[in-house]
């Protein structure tokens, strides 16, 4: 009986930062995502505090360009996706009150399009990945009334298909990513009426193959990335239990690196910190034992999230 | 990052592998400083371009590198006048993303630069189509391909059916193409919105569709792509055109006798229903329910009307209110009648003489669903008769005899009428879709002779019959045949949970539906003459879910202990409930029990032996509102998280429950969580463990 072999794939994670191979090359431009990856793994794992909170704020503010937004690394441009990630790693750390949400606020909304969409940068790439980033990041800095959020929604909605499914805009085939992307951002919006629940849900818990993992569209492999985005859109529509948990439970286990730790897509490939942080994450949606639990739309630790909106401290008062 | 073999222990790769890797980490160490260089200084020489180019063809995803690419294109555009010249540059990032797709074929920021330098005009798109050509043969399934092609085909204005015709070559090249399947369904549904006589198109198209995707899962069963096409070609059938009405309360020709109550402000209100249910509670108006098919919006005073006898004041400038969580839209809709006095809210009765109304929802554009389908109508909904009732007991006892009587002779005519003005319209209707339907179930019946054991096939067979007795009009006249109908139709989803185990929960989420239609099949004719009761007896009949709200607006009293019920998703509809048990259910968290937050009249609520308590991962933490979702009700949250934990807050603050039962969920063990609720509900009878009084 396979178990999670915890602490190796917290040394993994901590060795990662001292690479300089080509995994890691080809990667610095995510370097910002790559972090939140890591660092919420280490958290939901327990051993967050074990990270150079101070160095890691540090290199991130230095990632922060004069619009407001954040680069992917050093030197790189801008973007909505860091723009996130670098928020959710302040807030991992309680460390909000680093950055001025009212320009981080601005430069998010400045990435609105008329239709509601919103690009990732200043050269129009549109996606509803883009959407999910948006209101993600400016939920959790309170600054949701910055974006024009019915056109944010609609402009979700129309991306619905045939399958009750999302694409990346409006035609584009449903993709469990983008599906957690929509259901995400729709139930942050508090728009999850959009989502027809339970024909969505169905599609979702036919991702599961005959191995126990889960595909991200019909008739491809099961990755371990899809534990995450299947997983959690079934949790935020409470339909999570429409799979067999116990098999998937096992296949991500199976995907584990029990020698060098990390978690990788398929049993036996080469692991990453993309496929580690997804695994343990969906281990933590599955409830398995000494894992944090993870919020299923911000995607952070719960009792994170809970402090941001409900803690005293975090000038919640201010909002009412 | 994928599909990638682990090496076995470090130091094992290759030898060649390893070289060639150092190579690219040697190469990419000396070009990404430059690059970055050159974006932040605006150098854009050949050197520089050659530089970036090189750097993309290592490595697709350095997306600033595609942003300095760009900028690189703009200043070379607008140094050279020459059209010559201009075709050349566009030429060679055409190229360039070429090379950078062979590398990646999936690389978002290469096909976005391809999209940006085309959207600039100046080159032609017959090649694009050349290029999606190609890459569409080396993988059907490459969706970043099939998006630009959307883009490529909306730029040149080719027409949808030449598309169609695309995705019906990519079909038969290969069935298993779900990409294909849904570009049809994109166009089709792009025809259905947006071309005039769309709608008539489309439903001509229906047979040519069903037969495409059969001729695909006949050759193969075991693809799902035919099978979930096919699943919404039966949506396409059987869908209503728009939103309807499918339920009020009062229901037509109920008497309501209204009297003054102990209460100085509220109202004793008694409704005689048809089937003599009667439904009594103290109230500070009358409520009207207006139950739909699906969310709407637009309910107001211009939409729903009123005709009486005399005219009635009290009648004009209600407030309709969406029950449930938005602001804008809901399935159910509610108001309430008031008899005050509008100084000092004193009850009126004794100045007002009985009357009837006629409620009606008209068809004055306004209600529609969130996208934008109005409502067809209008739809006579009630006749409501208003008694103002007496305190003397004699003369109440008559009026209830009186009443009785009436209603005797109602349910005839309410019978009559709604089956005639029914059949006609539902036979006109429902002729095209039966046709449909007779035939799609004939056909997946012959695959089952091949393919007996298909789950495809077996649920499809299952949906299409539950479509088909949808539109069975044998409902009123032989509702026995109807209960045995969908008796056997539970039977056929029992069958395919044997075949299917692993998604044996969706399928009992199904059941659920066909159970709860046979139970309101059964409540429209009752074994007993006699049928007096608000209650409604749902104990142990295996609900996963629970649902056709609109046939229970009058229930008072649910007893729903015993089933598999995981939240009160839609219990909001219930807006006359006053007794609710819920124990030994699948309840996980408070969050589950939100929509109950809503329903005025509660008072008794039995959640005993669930799971609250027990589990880390909330399933309704975002479903209902709260601040994660946007929803900054106007409470005050004094102290911290670890006193007032916010669900507590969220579900019980605004209830007035004088009873609750908590006995055996974990939670009881928990001094914070009890200390919580204590507060919140400080004149509530809390039960937390059996040998305490429990209803």
């Amino acid at each position: 009986m396979a178990t999670l072999h915890l602490q190796k794939h917290v040394d993994y994670i901590k060795s990662l930062d001292k690479k300089s191979d080509f995994d890691s090359l080809v990667t610095e431009h995510l370097r910002m995502s790559g972090a939140y990856w890591g660092l919420t793994a280490m958290d939901l794992m327990g051993h967050l505090a074990d990270m150079d909170a101070n160095e890691i704020v540090a290199w991130l503010l230095k990632c922060q360009h004069d619009c407001g937004g954040f680069g992917g690394n050093h030197g790189h441009d801008p973007h909505v996706i860091y723009t996130l990630n670098a928020v959710q790693i302040l807030a991992l750390f309680d460390k909000l009150n680093a950055v001025d949400a009212d320009k981080i606020a601005a430069y998010i909304a400045g990435l609105q399009n008329e239709d509601g969409s919103f690009s990732g940068d200043e050269w129009g790439e549109i996606d509803t990945r883009f959407s999910y980033c948006a209101i993600c990041c400016l939920s959790l800095l309170k600054r949701l009334d910055k974006i024009d959020l019915k056109k944010a929604t609609d402009f979700v909605a129309r991306c619905k298909n045939f399958d009750g499914g999302f694409g990346c805009t409006p035609g584009g085939e449903s993709h469990a990513g983008q599906i957690f992307c929509c259901v995400a951002a729709l139930a942050i919006a508090g728009a999850l009426h959009h989502v027809d629940k339970d024909l969505l849900g169905w599609w979702l818990c036919e991702r599961q193959v005959k191995s126990g993992g889960l595909n991200g569209r019909p008739e491809k492999l099961p990755d371990v990335c899809y534990s995450w985005w299947v997983l959690s859109s079934l949790v935020i529509m409470n339909r999570v239990h429409w799979i067999d948990k116990k098999k998937l439970e096992e296949f991500i286990l199976d995907c584990q690196d029990s020698e060098n730790g990390g978690i990788s897509d398929r049993p036996d490939d080469a692991v990453d910190v993309f496929h580690t942080f997804f695994g343990v994450a969906g281990l933590s949606l599955l409830e398995y034992p000494g894992v944090k639990a993870i919020d299923p739309a911000y995607a952070l630790p719960v009792d994170i999230v809970d402090r941001i909106f409900y803690g005293q401290e975090n000038g919640f008062t201010d909002k009412l | 990052m994928h599909g990638r073999p682990r090496q076995r222990a470090a130091g094992e790769t290759s030898g060649s592998e390893n070289d060639k890797e150092l190579a690219k980490v040697a190469e990419l160490q000396e070009l990404i400083p430059s690059i970055l260089h050159n974006h932040r200084t605006c150098c854009y020489t050949k050197e520089a371009l050659m530089q970036n180019a090189k750097l993309l063809e290592l490595n697709p995803e350095f997306y600033t590198a595609w942003n300095f690419q760009k900028r690189a294109v703009q200043h070379l555009l607008s140094s050279e006048t020459d059209e010559e010249a201009h075709k050349r540059i566009i030429k060679e990032e055409l190229d360039l993303v070429y090379r950078a797709l062979k590398v990646n074929h999936k690389s978002y920021g290469a096909w976005h630069h391809r999209k940006w330098v085309i959207a600039l005009g100046l080159s032609p798109l017959d090649s694009e189509f050349t290029l999606l050509s190609k890459v569409l043969k080396l993988d059907a399934r490459n969706f970043h391909s099939w998006d630009y092609r959307r883009f490529a085909v909306r730029m040149k204005g080719v027409p949808i059916n030449e598309e169609l015709q695309f995705t019906t070559e990519k079909i038969n090249e290969n069935f298993s193409n779900y990409s294909a399947w849904h570009n049809r369904s994109a166009l089709l549904s792009e025809l259905y919105r947006n071309e005039t006589g769309g709608k008539e198109i489309v439903q001509g198209r229906l047979e040519e569709e069903f037969d495409l995707v059969k001729n695909s899962f006949f050759t193969d069963p075991n693809d799902q792509s035919a099978w979930f096409y096919y699943s919404w070609l039966l949506g396409q059938v059987v869908a209503p055109v728009g939103p309807e009405l499918n339920g009020t309360w009062p229901p037509h020709t109920s008497e309501l006798v209204i009297e003054c109550s102990e209460e100085p402000t509220h109202l004793s209100i008694t409704c005689t229903c048809p089937l003599q249910r009667v439904t009594s509670f103290v109230s500070s108006g009358v409520p009207l329910l207006l139950s739909f098919t699906e969310a709407v919006t637009g309910v107001n005073n211009e939409t729903v009307t009123f005709h009486s006898e005399p005219e009635v004041r009290e009648l004009s400038k209600l407030s309709w209110r969406p029950v449930g969580f938005s602001q804008e839209f809901s399935q159910t809709w509610a108001t309430e009648v008031r008899f005050q006095n509008k100084d000092d809210k004193s009850l009126l009765l004794s100045e007002l003489t009985n009357f009837a109304v006629d409620i009606e929802v008209a068809v004055v554009p306004g209600i529609v669903s969130p996208g934008g389908q109005p409502m067809q109508g209008p739809v006579k909904c009630s006749k409501v008769s208003f008694h103002f009732g007496t305190t003397d007991n004699a003369a109440k006892k008559t009026i209830g005899e009186e009443l009785m009587a009436k209603q005797l002779g109602a349910i005839g005519l309410v019978e009559e009428e709604t089956s005639k003005g029914e059949n006609q319209t539902q036979i006109e209707a429902g002729a095209w879709q039966v046709k449909i339907l007779e035939t799609e179930i004939e056909s997946i019946l012959e695959l089952l002779k091949i393919e007996p054991d298909s789950k495809w096939a077996q649920l499809t067979l299952i949906r299409l019959l539950t479509a088909r007795e949808s539109f069975s009009r044998s409902r009123i006249e032989r509702p026995a045949d109807e209960v045995e109908k969908l008796q056997k139709l539970q039977g056929l989803l029992r069958q395919l949970t044997h075949i299917d185990l692993p998604h044996s929960e969706y399928y009992q989420h199904e059941q659920s539906l066909l159970i709860l239609r046979e139970v309101v099949l059964n409540l429209e004719r009752p074994k007993e003459p006699q049928h007096l009761s608000s209650l409604l007896n749902l104990r142990s009949s295996s609900l996963y879910t629970l649902g056709c709200f609109e046939h229970f607006l009058w229930v008072q009293h649910l007893d729903l202990s015993n089933n598999h019920l995981r939240s009160t998703h839609g219990f909001e509809a219930l807006q006359l409930l006053e007794n609710l048990n819920i124990s030994h259910n699948q309840i996980l968290s408070f969050t589950a029990l939100a929509p109950l937050a809503l329903l005025p009249l509660l008072r008794i609520l039995n959640i005993s032996f669930n799971e609250i308590g027990a589990h880390p991962i909330d399933t309704c933490r975002v479903l209902f509102p709260s601040n994660l979702s946007n929803h900054f009700m106007s409470q005050v949250l004094a102290g911290n998280n670890e006193v007032n934990p916010w669900e507590v807050r969220l579900v019980f603050q605004n209830m007035n429950l004088t009873d609750l039962d908590l006995t055996g969920n974990p939670v009881v063990n928990s001094s914070k969580f009890m200390k919580a609720l204590t507060a919140v509900l400080p004149s509530t009878t809390l039960h937390t463990n059996e040998s305490s009084e429990c209803k």
